[in-house]
């Protein structure tokens, strides 16, 4: 289909750095706004140079390139700079604000739902709002209660927002880069633990479409949908269950709105047999609302119920041993594949 | 490369075969070809030809065991290939599991079939593609047997009962059916459901479906088969004399009726003796229910008829009479069989059929020859004719079939060297081959 | 401390003077006719309406080009029109037709015309702070010397955007004015009680930026104090705080009973109107005479009846218009 392009080993974290790297030179309308993006603003001998780049360092080297004007530092003030970001986004500029944690949300839930979100429904389609808000999910680091949730099925929710889940290096930079490059609000939602991994990410600019889902393992008797880090999750209870002579089919959603609802029931249609598994709380959960649509669209190709591995109705523990519990696992996968087949 | 000989499927309702016989020893060579082994069922006698050269390694079932169909019986190594005896015993092990697997289509997670579960209001247990499958293929839920868990029935458990139906659908079974005036019609059917031609095979005098045994599995993949036990006969009424017309017509017209039963677009009818004189005469009376004819060693088709075979009928039917007809009918004397001619002595003594016989063969045949003769109406025919003959028929002479197709020269005529009356036992494999390339060769319905 | 006075008058053109008194009259029309339409039953939801207010919103918006942009409130309706948002649009938009300014989909509390460079009245209390800090930081990282202006209400100023946009406007020196409307009630409750400061304008001293306390019934103090906001933002000085103390003659929505105001006070703020401070200066200064500003309303009031005989005759959208507009791309 394409002509083969080269790639280089790199971590998701170098993959996410490198699209923002790619964005802002083609387009200089791109500014990143956010807190210790660049860090030591103001200070003498960090004019051109970051204290930082970022928390987890995902946008170190950025400020060298586009100076202090094209990456801004913030106060913490995410009311502030959340809206600023959509304001400047509905006004000409194209800003990628970092929310650094989604567990900060209620911090600035207006400025992306009823201002970002609506604004564009609201004035009749006479405005828009092209603004990435990038900002770090999931458990698994001690980070505890408020510093390592997921919470996407929150936005996935709402009109006017699109929301996405990369779960590999390539994926990530792919996806970041149609994220900006889109005229809408995405939240690109980071798994922090998948910071370090690493992959093959392709070289070059070529932005991977939002709305498709990719399957990552092949198979024929149970269908295994997994969210962000769930994916590696399932792939490893996808090698267990293969000992045991059950194929299982893995797809990676990697957009949750737009979802790509075909690609989930042609998998279903062929192994009658669907898991969704979800790093996130259960009730009202994105892995809730892929049950219910192929509950709805796919009933008469199923043969089992349809079941949802999730974490548990609770914040995350701060415990290692409570924290472990708390995510799913792929021995939970593999019992819960279990039961269905 | 050791070959396994195995037990050979020779009748659509063979199950197993006895050994009668091994024509080498262990460590013996053999040659691919050369008959190895006697085979004796209930309805033949044949020998068993060794499928592979080399070196007869092991006498896996000796003289006398049961073995059932596609089971192990021997195996043969190739010339200078060594095989240890557990070697030999697990390929033999490996054989019979596989024969047994072959039976069904097992369930991708092995998992015990049980009966579905069902709810309080008796709602069968079955998953959404269960059900819309089951409405696809027509398949009643309660009949399926369910390997979800929880005694839930899936798509997977549907599509087997389906390939089961279907499987028995093509299975032989007897069916009876009722004619208008009460008279009750045994046929022993098989075949799959959607095939579109039917063939229907008639016994001769005295006999039953059961002559056909050993051919109907030649047919019954392709084609719908009919294997009809006539009035007087077999499993089906055998009504006095007195008020039932015994005649090749009367027993014709029953036929036409028969077939007007099974609803079948014109089928081809397969006539032995004096079921090909109905054949024909039906096929005269009622061609629209006719595509096409096969008269085998067939009455109606000259005035010759041995004295011997009512010398027979008209005898008292003891079981010396029984063995005395069978030898006239078979030029192969290993076809009469204790067993058959058990089975023609129960039949001939069976309640009626005496007197049903008799009537039959007074109606159709006297000393001066038979009364029916047909030859000169060939010609009215409307549908292509196949004749078959056995060489060395003693009952009906060969020279009728010549006057047949010298009579209607479109006809095939094929005569079976060495074979006597009844080629649809005596040489089964090559009678169905002639049957089935003919068939072939006509024009489509 | 106050700014200006209407001595300023006489720096002002004619055609700017008649200008603003027009535009204040729309305002004063439309605000009277949405409230009397509503009262029949054409206008769904709610409408917030800002008659008595009109001297801030035309002081400042008749010094701003299209170039520069405007947040609003729930009580937007001034502020579009002097923005010069198309008012039979604005009308059709109250009523939820398809030839409304948004095609029927936002209604009085999200009128909006980003061409116009007004980014929208605001259903949430301080929900414009900042995204008028955004459009300013547009307007610096493009170059476009626009000016962004933020106008919000007493009860604004205690909202933690209000904080927030001071001071991230503060510490990036962004070109953005912020207007407080103070017409004295956060909906039932007066400013003396919601709020901690006597006045709003101190809050700036918080943030070390300029705050100004201005007589918003005048309309040529606001003007002055808002010229030089402007120009300081526009030179590149950055932001300042205006605080117009002002009055709504209605309540805070059309049903509102008003019982937490006095028949005397608001008999008190009606002698002090500013259109008719305004027409009292013009005809003082012998700029135009009273024939000629009664043709000013009578145009006006043509205007607006035509607007809303328009609006009445409009379709309502398709329901399948629902639909549309959520995203570009989907």
């Amino acid at each position: 289909m394409v002509t083969e392009t080269a790639t280089r080993t790199m971590t998701y974290q170098q993959a996410i750095n490198e699209a923002l790297q790619i964005a802002m030179r083609e387009d200089p309308t791109v500014v990143l706004l956010g807190e210790d993006i660049a860090g030591g603003a103001m200070v003498d001998h960090l004019v051109n140079d970051d204290a930082w780049g970022g928390p987890m360092g995902v946008t170190k080297g950025l400020v060298q390139e586009f100076g202090r004007d094209r990456v801004l530092d913030t106060p913490i003030t995410e009311a502030g700079f959340i809206g600023a970001a959509v304001g400047a986004a509905a006004t000409g500029l194209r800003p990628v604000a970092e929310l650094m944690f989604v567990d900060f949300f209620g911090c600035c839930m207006d400025q992306i739902f009823d201002q970002g979100a609506k604004l564009r429904y609201m004035f009749g389609g006479k405005a828009k709002c092209p603004v990435t808000i990038r900002t770090q999910i999931g458990a698994g680091v001690s980070a505890a209660g408020q510093h390592s949730g997921c919470h996407y099925s929150v936005f996935a929710h709402m009109p006017g927002i699109k929301c996405i889940v990369p779960s590999t290096p390539a994926d990530a930079k792919g996806l970041l880069l149609s994220a900006i490059r889109d005229d809408d609000l995405v939240m690109f939602f980071e798994n922090k633990v998948l910071y370090g991994t690493k992959g093959d990410v392709p070289e070059g600019d070529e932005g991977i479409p939002l709305g498709v889902a990719d399957i990552k393992r092949v198979g024929d008797d149970v269908t295994i949908v997994a969210i962000s880090r769930m994916v590696q999750q399932a792939l490893a209870a996808a090698d267990t269950l293969a000992a045991e002579g059950i194929e299982a089919e893995v797809i990676d959603p990697r957009t949750l709105s737009p979802l790509d609802e075909e690609t989930i029931l042609s998998s279903v249609a062929k192994t009658h047999r669907l898991l969704v598994v979800d790093e996130d709380n259960p009730r009202c959960s994105a892995a809730t609302d892929i049950a219910a649509m192929v509950a709805d669209k796919g009933f008469d190709t199923l043969d089992a119920p349809i079941k949802r591995v999730t974490a548990p109705h609770t914040p995350v523990p701060f415990s290692p041993p409570l924290e472990q519990f708390y995510v799913p696992s792929p021995d939970r996968i593999v019992d819960a594949v279990r039961e269905i087949v | 490369m050791p070959t396994i000989v195995t037990m050979p499927k020779w009748g659509l309702t063979m199950t197993s075969g006895t050994i009668t016989g091994w024509s080498r020893e262990e460590g013996d060579p053999v040659t691919e070809g050369v008959p190895l082994l006697t085979v004796e069922t209930e309805k033949a006698v044949d020998d068993v030809e060794a499928p592979a050269s080399g070196v007869l390694r092991k006498i896996v079932a000796a003289v006398g065991s049961e073995v059932p169909v596609m089971g192990a019986v021997a195996v043969i190594t190739a010339p200078g290939e060594d095989l240890s005896d557990e070697d030999v015993q697990a390929l033999v092990a490996t054989t019979s599991e596989a024969t047994a697997a072959a039976s069904g289509a097992a369930p991708r997670v092995a998992r015990e079939g049980r009966q579905a579960a069902r709810d309080a209001s008796g709602r069968v247990n079955a998953s959404p593609a269960a059900r819309k499958r089951a409405g696809e293929l027509g398949i009643d839920l309660a009949t399926v047997e369910a390997t979800g868990p929880g005694g839930r029935i899936t798509s997977e458990d549907v599509e087997r009962a389906a390939v089961e139906v279907a499987a028995s659908a093509a299975a032989p079974r007897t069916e009876v059916f009722e004619l208008a005036d009460g008279t009750k019609i045994a046929a022993l059917l098989a075949g799959p459901a959607d095939a579109t031609e039917t063939i229907v095979f008639l016994h001769g005098l005295g006999g039953s479906q059961s002559t056909w045994a050993s051919v109907l599995g030649h047919f019954a993949e392709t084609y719908r088969v009919a294997a009809v036990d006539l009035p007087g006969h077999g499993a089906s009424d055998k009504p006095s004399p007195a008020s039932t017309d015994y005649s090749i017509s009367g027993i014709a017209a029953k036929l036409g009726e028969f077939l007007e039963k099974l609803e079948l677009a014109p089928s081809i009818l397969i006539g032995h003796s004096l079921g090909g004189a109905t054949a024909l005469q039906l096929a005269l009376d009622r061609p629209k229910l006719v595509r096409a004819l096969v008269l085998v060693d067939s009455a109606a088709l000259g005035l010759e008829i041995n004295d011997e075979l009512l010398d027979r009928i008209e005898s008292a039917p003891s079981r010396d009479e029984a063995r005395r007809l069978l030898e006239l009918f078979f030029e192969d004397r290993r076809f009469v069989l204790e067993r058959g001619i058990n089975d023609m002595h129960a039949a001939r003594n069976a309640l009626g059929a005496d007197d049903a016989v008799k009537a039959i063969a007074a109606s159709a045949f006297t000393r001066r020859g038979q009364n029916l003769v047909l030859v000169d109406r060939l010609g009215e025919l409307e549908v292509p004719l196949l004749v078959i003959w056995g060489e060395l028929d003693r009952v009906i002479p060969s020279r009728h079939a010549v006057a047949a197709v010298t009579a209607l020269p479109t006809a095939w005529l094929e005569i079976m060297e060495g074979v006597g009356h009844v080629p649809q036992v005596e040489a089964a494999p090559a009678f169905a081959e002639i049957v089935n390339r003919w068939l072939l060769s006509i024009p489509g319905p | 401390m106050a700014a200006g006075s209407a001595q300023a008058a006489v720096e002002l053109d004619r055609d700017t003077l008649l200008g603003m008194y027009e535009t204040m009259m729309q305002i004063r029309t439309f605000e009277d006719l949405a409230g009397k339409n509503f009262a029949a039953g054409l206008v769904p939801g709610f409408v917030h309406l800002y008659a008595g207010e009109e001297a801030v919103a035309v002081g400042i918006c008749s010094q701003l080009t299209d170039n520069d942009f405007i947040t609003s409130t729930h009580r937007g309706h001034g502020h579009c029109i002097a923005k010069g948002v198309d008012i039979a649009g604005m009308v059709a938009e109250l009523m939820g037709k398809s030839t409304g300014v948004c095609k029927g989909k936002g209604g009085s509390m999200h009128i909006a015309d980003v061409e116009k460079g007004m980014l929208g009245a605001n259903g949430i209390v301080g929900g414009g702070i900042p995204l008028a800090c955004g459009a300013a930081l547009t307007a610096r990282t493009l170059g476009t010397g626009g000016v962004a202006v933020c106008f919000f209400g007493d009860g604004a100023a205690n909202q933690g955007t209000f904080h927030e946009g001071l001071n991230l406007a503060a510490i990036w020196n962004l070109p953005v004015v912020f207007v407080c409307e103070n017409n004295g009630y956060a909906e039932s409750t007066p400013v003396r009680y919601h709020c901690a400061a006597s006045d709003i304008a101190n809050r700036a001293g918080a943030y070390e930026i300029p705050g100004v306390v201005v007589d918003g019934l005048d309309v040529f103090a606001v003007y002055e104090a808002a010229g030089e906001a402007i120009a300081r933002a526009r030179r590149g000085d950055g932001p300042s705080l205006l605080e117009a103390k002002t009055y709504r003659f209605y309540g805070h929505f059309q049903g509102d009973q008003v019982t937490y105001r006095t028949a005397d006070e608001l008999e008190l703020y009606k002698q002090r109107d500013p259109i008719v401070a305004l027409r009292k200066a013009i005809v003082d200064r012998g700029i135009a005479g009273e024939d000629q500003l009664n043709a000013i309303d009578a145009r006006v009031t043509e205007q607006l009846d035509d607007a809303w005989s328009a609006a009445k005759a409009a379709p309502f959208p398709e329901p399948e218009e629902a639909l549309t507009d959520v995203y570009v791309t989907y």
